[in-house]
């Protein structure tokens, strides 16, 4: 342990003061308007039936979105770390791509391409019986665009460190390439993944921009929690948006905590 | 039957690893591939354990041609440099590793665990994680790992680099007494000469991606094919014009022997041997005379620091010209 001089208080203090002011007060001042200004706005919200479904629908796109960018950022994770091919920097930059550009731009992007008037894949799409934009499949797509290189970018990191040595071990045992992958890989980088997923799902849970622009926020339809927020906070009914904002905000702690807790300190003891 | 190596052959780029290698391994010996850093050592042992694909050649493994097969089909056991645990295994499960994916029945699995945990005096930490392991145990983890699967075949890779000196020797001890017990071709990889001088039936000096000489350690050490495997090969010294080994100078105060006058100008006593520098009163060659003994006979002799003594080559000394020594370090 460091000496505490006055220098560590500063800094202590200052980093303290910074994110109290940033996060804590202002989640604090959610906390205090949902329960504890005259009513308990939870209750009353969840008692409607356009938040509930609002509620649901966020749950269930960003359940597809966790699904989607979990297999997808193991099985491209996998491939940029361990195959050369030509353009493999190319695409590793840009698969940073989903989270530099603006939510919005997203929205249109997708509204554009999968869109039932425009869109080059959304006319054939619609004929065959699929309404991509102003329907979930709309959703689901844009809260996955948003979060795409969430678990790609946790996964990476720990498969460079843990090398090939195992995996080539695993082979020499006679282990064929999914068993390497399910006995070897995938164990050694879970804890990376659940990070991954929780981001992931923060993040989907939390979108609001490009699902505005591909959803329309149809109430009891299209209408998402971040969308509910917006529409109750403009319609002057604040306690209730205040308690939809603390509900989303409780949804990515506890899977923060959930995490945290199960992970066994291993890292602690390692080599 | 063994191994057969035919006209092997890999480069990587303009850089030759292999050159026509033409080697055979019999079965049952433990043979050790020895040469210095980028002598091709390494590639030949991933050659051997299908982690590599040669240019041109063959492989045979007890009369089965396995160029093409892939490590997981060849029955081979490896043991890597740094043991490769499955880190988040217990050791019981790294070593139930191999029969687990060979759909092998559950109760001969564990039996075969515990048989080779007892075999690696490993019994006792069946239940824990390579981590807890010591770097000494994590290698005896390693190989028993290798050798459920039962193989014909053991390939180590620098099996005693990373361990302390009192433990390499353990190990060494340990693994020619498997050899004993169990029937098995082994191979390993070193740089280490004393290592392989200590351990192999069978010494392949490499050099340059070619084969120098294949040999007992007597042979090799005794007779060297090549300049490269005299100077490889134990320490050597400058002595006039010829090259030999430093115990085979003899070092006689000055007035009782014959040969070059000098002096001796470093003492240096390791446990019960000493290692001297004489340098030569005439300039014949550069830098002194090496040379070692043991503490007995330099008190027989009667010699001590800065004596005045004259250094000849022992009558039976292997000498060869001093050409040599720029050659081999060339």
């Amino acid at each position: 342990m460091h000496e505490r001089t006055t220098g560590t208080w500063i800094r202590g203090g200052l980093v303290s003061v910074y994110l109290f002011l940033l996060v804590g007060w202002p989640l604090l001042l959610i906390i205090q308007e949902t329960f504890f200004a005259g009513e308990n706005h939870l209750f009353a919200a969840l008692a409607t039936e356009e938040v509930r479904n609002a509620v649901l629908l966020t749950l269930a796109a960003a359940f597809w979105a966790v699904v989607l960018n979990t297999i997808f950022g193991i099985a491209l994770g996998i491939l940029l770390v361990r195959y050369e091919f030509p353009g493999k920097r190319v695409l590793a930059s840009l698969l940073d791509l989903p989270i530099a550009v603006s939510p919005v731009v997203v929205g249109l992007a997708i509204l554009l391409a999968y869109g039932p008037v425009h869109g080059a894949l959304g006319g054939p799409l619609a004929d065959a019986g699929l309404q991509v934009v102003y329907s979930f499949p709309g959703i689901v797509l844009a809260v996955t665009f948003v979060s795409l290189p969430l678990v790609l970018r946790s996964v990476v990191p720990v498969l460079q460190e843990i090398g090939t040595d195992q995996e080539i071990a695993a082979r020499s045992l006679g282990a064929s390439g999914w068993q390497v992958l399910r006995r070897i890989t995938l164990p050694s980088i879970k804890w990376a993944v659940a990070y991954g997923i929780v981001l992931t799902l923060a993040r989907a849970i939390g979108e609001f921009g490009a699902v505005l622009i591909v959803s329309g926020g149809i109430v009891n339809y299209t209408e998402t929690a971040t969308m509910a927020v917006q529409r109750l906070h403009q319609g002057f009914a604040t306690g209730q948006a205040y308690a939809i904002g603390f509900l989303l905000a409780l949804i990515a702690v506890a899977a923060l905590v959930i995490v945290t807790i199960l992970r066994p300190k291993e890292d602690t003891r390692g080599d | 039957m063994g191994i057969e190596i035919r006209d092997l052959s890999k480069s990587y780029g303009d850089f030759t690893a292999l050159a026509d290698i033409n080697l055979t391994v019999p079965t049952g010996g433990l043979t050790a591939v020895l040469g210095p850093s980028g002598s091709g050592k390494t590639t030949l042992l991933r050659i051997l354990g299908g982690q590599e694909t040669p240019d041109a050649g063959t492989v045979l493994i007890d009369g089965r041609d396995v160029t093409h097969t892939p490590a997981r089909h060849r029955n081979i056991g490896f043991v890597f440099q740094h043991y490769a645990a499955f880190k988040h295994m217990s050791v019981a499960k790294n070593v139930a590793f191999g029969p687990e994916v060979r759909k092998q029945p559950r109760a001969e699995v564990d039996r075969k665990v515990q048989e080779l945990l007892e075999l690696v005096q490993l019994g006792a930490f069946g239940e824990r994680m390579p981590s807890q392991l010591s770097g000494g145990q994590r290698q005896r983890m390693a190989l028993a790992r290798a050798l459920a699967i039962e193989p014909s075949v053991l390939l180590l890779d620098e099996p005693f680099g990373a361990l302390d000196a009192k433990v390499r020797k353990e190990l060494r001890d340990w693994l020619h007494r498997l050899h004993d017990e169990v029937e098995l071709t082994s191979v390993f990889v070193t740089h280490d000469q004393e290592e392989a001088l200590e351990v192999a039936d069978t010494i392949v000096v490499v050099n340059d991606g070619g084969i120098e000489q294949v040999g007992t350690p007597e042979e090799i050490y005794d007779n060297p094919a090549t300049d490269f495997v005299f100077h490889f090969i134990g320490e050597s010294t400058l002595l006039g014009d010829s090259l030999l080994r430093p115990h085979d100078v003899v070092v006689r105060p000055e007035g009782e022997g014959s040969g070059l006058p000098g002096t001796i100008t470093r003492w240096n006593r390791v446990g019960f041997e000493i290692r001297l520098e004489v340098t030569l009163d005439q300039a014949v060659q550069p830098g002194p005379v090496h040379v070692q003994m043991t503490r007995t006979e330099a008190q027989d002799r009667g010699l001590s620091p800065d004596d005045r003594v004259e250094v000849s080559p022992h009558p039976r000394a292997e000498l060869r010209p001093a050409q040599a020594l720029v050659a081999a370090d060339g």
